[in-house]
């Protein structure tokens, strides 16, 4: 394999995988990089342990060009690292009869040793059941954010380490939770292969960490097309494709947990109640413990205290506020993780009791919803 | 005005101990005066047996020779009219804990010896008067505010303050100096010295050591000889001198544990399961008696070598419930235990505990419904099994015939849960509520 590149063309498509491709693996494989020429051009992939990423560069006079087929695999960070160094110019790549791969430059020559092209892991592809849909990037990167927070970073429920796709019709709805807070949020698709019933919901529960970096990926512009499998799914942009296992196991049933009788309602700006959380969290120390309480008609008191930190004190005047005068312990962080990503200008908070979850709907956005489970304290009892 | 500073040491310490006199029957008396106040009450465990030992008895009763220790029959023979009281420890608890805040106002290292004694470290106190005045505060303020009469020793280290306290009974204020040890103590027997007990006493006798004073003239090396370490400690003491401080943080968190040695050495998973959820059901029980949740499950694994090994695990969440326990007691011991290696012993301690009311527990979206069930059926559950016995409610899967059934038998096996005086608190609640 011999090719030359340019510099920008070749540092685009490192960063696209390297970024997308999850965390270092004790698997000597996962960190390496695969690079494979073809006549049509360069491809690089990158195969981890839940996502495995792919860049199509293809082959341009001055930009892409194979003089010679062939592929190589050597440690991903070191090219990338080597690469994004060097002055824009040309890049010539060539793989010697041995495993090394030899990066040369005007005025450099380096080195790298690889492994065997053979022993790189296939990336889980999905086969041709699987249902495509096209979204806009913005959009997607939105809902992503609103709720790939929530995801679980435990491992003893390993299928809320995932976001829960489904699809029912063209709604597209992703719900995370961990157990103690649940987002969700959903929007219109255009589904793809219309020879397919468009009515047959799919459903399929992807780690949380593949899709906050294909989030991270995205710009503004742009289409994102992916495809759900029974086992695999498979999102694509321009030139980066990312593969992904669709997590095994049954997702918990979140239709019904959200609490039926409602105890009180207040509809308040969303920046402001941020801010407030913000502040009144920071006094609140490790455990995080948040007490809100609404009191004398039209105002929530929020407190928090930690021996060793001191305490804090705030009152909020909602627009709107309804119901009886209730009492609640929350974790702070996790209530300003869930107003961080709940994204809009105002928000509705519907407390079913002091020990059953809160609801947290944006006012402006009515395909997203939050729960967060209180915490039990004296407080609240 | 006169200047405080001169009544407090230069260099050294002024340490306070108070003394609760009589402290369960003057609860008594203070809290139900009509009923007990200047008569002779007595505290006794299990009254209704007629078998009860007199805990302690009011100034009333002692007078009249009824004695701590005397059984209920024999207290009654000294003392025809005496009162006998059952322990309420809820209401001591509420007392003693109202007695430490008091004296808490004055001096923040506060050291809770007991339900009924506390040492108080007020070198830094000056700006609340002198020594005396300080003691006297607090003796007047536990008399008005609680009605309770205590003793208090006022000292430059704990043992002199302790000894100090123990001078006159009840509302006694004594200040025990340095300088005043060979007057007031030397001439007393050993025995009476803090912190030695009937067997060093008998010892130092055999060395004809038989007071203070001649502890304190003793040789060094002969009670090093003879005592090792303590023998240094024992003739420093008898000098007056002591300077282990005043230590304000709360003893480390308790636990709650049992163990129990299997009849013949058990490899089978079924048999193995069956002791850690009786186990694990009566360190539950004694949980919530507490009125605790644990954070940490520790097991006991011992072999027929009698190689022992301990494991613990945190859990993210604190619990008060046997199928956490239980569930987190077999993961370990999966994790740590070659299945079908034999088994000698099994325990459970329950540790990282908090009181319930105080605990902030996370609840669980998917749970928390069944959560608030399951409070509800343990409260039920052991109130049952309070009123009618351990024996009276059992799931099936801790039905057997080896010792861990027998962990709830408290006749044959006393355990801790007849004595544990936070459990009948909660007894006491719920013939309150």
């Amino acid at each position: 394999m011999r090719i030359h590149l340019s510099r920008t063309s070749l540092a685009e498509g490192l960063q696209a995988v390297v970024r997308a491709a999850p965390a270092a693996s004790s698997v000597p494989t996962h960190g390496g990089l695969r690079l494979e020429a073809s006549p049509d051009g360069v491809t690089l992939t990158m195969v981890g342990g839940i996502a495995s990423a792919r860049y199509e560069l293809p082959a341009e006079k001055g930009r892409v060009e194979v003089e010679r087929t062939g592929a190589a695999v050597v440690p991903a960070s070191y090219l990338y690292e080597l690469v994004r160094r060097l002055d824009d110019g040309p890049v010539t790549l060539e793989r010697t009869n041995s495993f090394h791969l030899t990066v040369a430059s005007p005025g450099m020559c380096g080195r790298l040793s690889g492994i065997d092209p053979d022993l790189f892991p296939q990336a889980p592809v999905p086969g041709p059941e699987a249902s495509a849909l096209r979204l806009p990037n913005s959009v997607l990167r939105r809902m992503i954010r609103q709720v790939a927070f929530a995801v679980s970073n435990s491992d003893s429920r390993p299928v809320l380490t995932g976001v829960l796709c489904r699809l029912v019709g063209h709604r597209l709805t992703m719900t995370a939770t961990d157990g103690v807070r649940l987002a969700t949020a959903s929007c219109e698709t255009e589904r793809l292969h219309p020879s397919a019933d468009p009515e047959q919901e799919v459903s399929a529960v992807l780690p949380g960490r593949m899709l906050t970096g294909w989030a991270r990926l995205l710009t503004d512009g742009g289409w994102t097309d992916i495809r759900l499998g029974p086992r695999e799914a498979a999102f694509q942009t321009g030139c980066t494709s990312l593969y992904s296992v669709v997590l095994t196991g049954a997702y918990p049933p979140v239709d019904k947990l959200l609490p039926g009788s409602l105890a009180a309602e207040w509809t308040m700006a969303a920046p402001a109640l941020l801010q407030t959380v913000e502040r009144v969290a920071l006094l609140a120390g490790k455990e995080a413990l948040l007490h809100l309480r609404s009191t004398e008609p039209g105002v929530i008191e929020l407190t928090a205290c930690s021996a060793d930190i001191g305490e804090l004190r705030e009152e909020i005047r909602p627009d709107s506020l309804s119901g009886e005068p209730i009492s609640v312990s929350v974790n702070g962080r996790y209530l300003a993780d869930t107003l961080r990503a709940a994204d809009g200008q105002r928000v509705t908070v519907q407390i079913t009791g002091s020990r059953s979850p809160l609801v947290i709907r944006p006012a402006d956005d009515p395909g997203s919803l939050y729960l967060l489970t209180p915490v039990r304290t004296r407080e609240s009892a | 005005m006169k200047n405080v500073s001169e009544y407090y040491p230069k260099k050294g310490r002024v340490i306070l101990h108070i003394d609760m006199n009589a402290f369960y029957c003057s609860v008594h008396a203070a809290a139900e005066p009509d009923k007990y106040a200047g008569k002779p009450i007595a505290v006794a465990g299990s009254v209704e047996l007629r078998k009860g030992i007199v805990v302690t008895s009011s100034y009333e009763a002692r007078a009249r020779g009824v004695r701590t220790g005397m059984t209920v029959k024999e207290a009654l023979r000294h003392c025809p009219g005496l009162i006998l009281i059952s322990p309420d420890f809820y209401l001591y608890r509420g007392f003693s804990r109202r007695f430490l805040q008091i004296v808490n106002d004055y001096s923040p290292l506060v050291e809770a010896m007991s339900i009924d004694e506390c040492f108080v470290d007020i070198t830094g106190s000056k700006q609340f008067g002198t020594p005396l005045e300080i003691a006297e505060k607090i003796q007047i303020r536990i008399r008005t505010e609680l009605g309770l009469p205590c003793s208090i020793g006022i000292a430059p280290n704990k043992l002199l303050a302790k000894m100090g306290s123990d001078m006159k009974k009840p509302n006694g204020l004594t200040v025990l100096r340095l300088r005043d040890v060979p007057e007031v103590l030397w001439g007393r027997p050993c025995g009476e010295l803090y912190g030695i007990g009937s067997k060093t006493a008998a010892k130092l006798a055999k060395l004809n050591i038989l007071t203070i004073g001649e502890l304190a003239e003793a040789d060094e090396l002969l009670l090093t000889r003879e005592f090792g370490v303590l023998g240094s400690w024992l003739k420093l003491a008898a000098s007056g001198g002591d300077d282990s401080p005043v230590r304000a943080e709360r003893e480390p968190n308790k636990s709650i544990g049992h163990t129990t040695t299997l009849p013949y050495n058990f490899t089978e998973p079924d048999d193995i399961g069956r002791v850690f959820l009786n186990l694990a059901d009566q360190t539950a029980r004694r949980l919530r008696r507490q009125q605790m949740v644990c954070g940490t499950v520790q097991i006991t694994i011992r072999d027929p070598d009698m190689k022992t090994i301990t494991r613990s695990y945190t859990m993210p969440e604190p619990t008060e419930n046997i199928d956490d326990i239980y569930r987190e007691a077999r993961r370990l011991f999966d994790r740590h235990w070659t299945v079908g290696e034999p088994v000698r012993l099994l325990g459970i301690t329950l540790q990282n505990l908090t009181p319930k009311a105080e605990a902030a527990i996370q609840l669980d979206l998917f749970d928390y419904e069944k959560a608030a069930r399951k409070e509800k059926l343990n409260e039920a559950m052991d109130h049952i099994r309070d009123k009618f016995g351990e024996q009276s409610l059992l799931t099936a899967g801790m039905l057997g015939d080896d010792p861990s059934t027998l962990i709830r038998n408290h006749r044959i096996r006393g355990t801790s849960l007849q004595t544990d005086f936070l459990g009948k608190e909660e007894d006491k609640r719920d013939d309150n509520s």
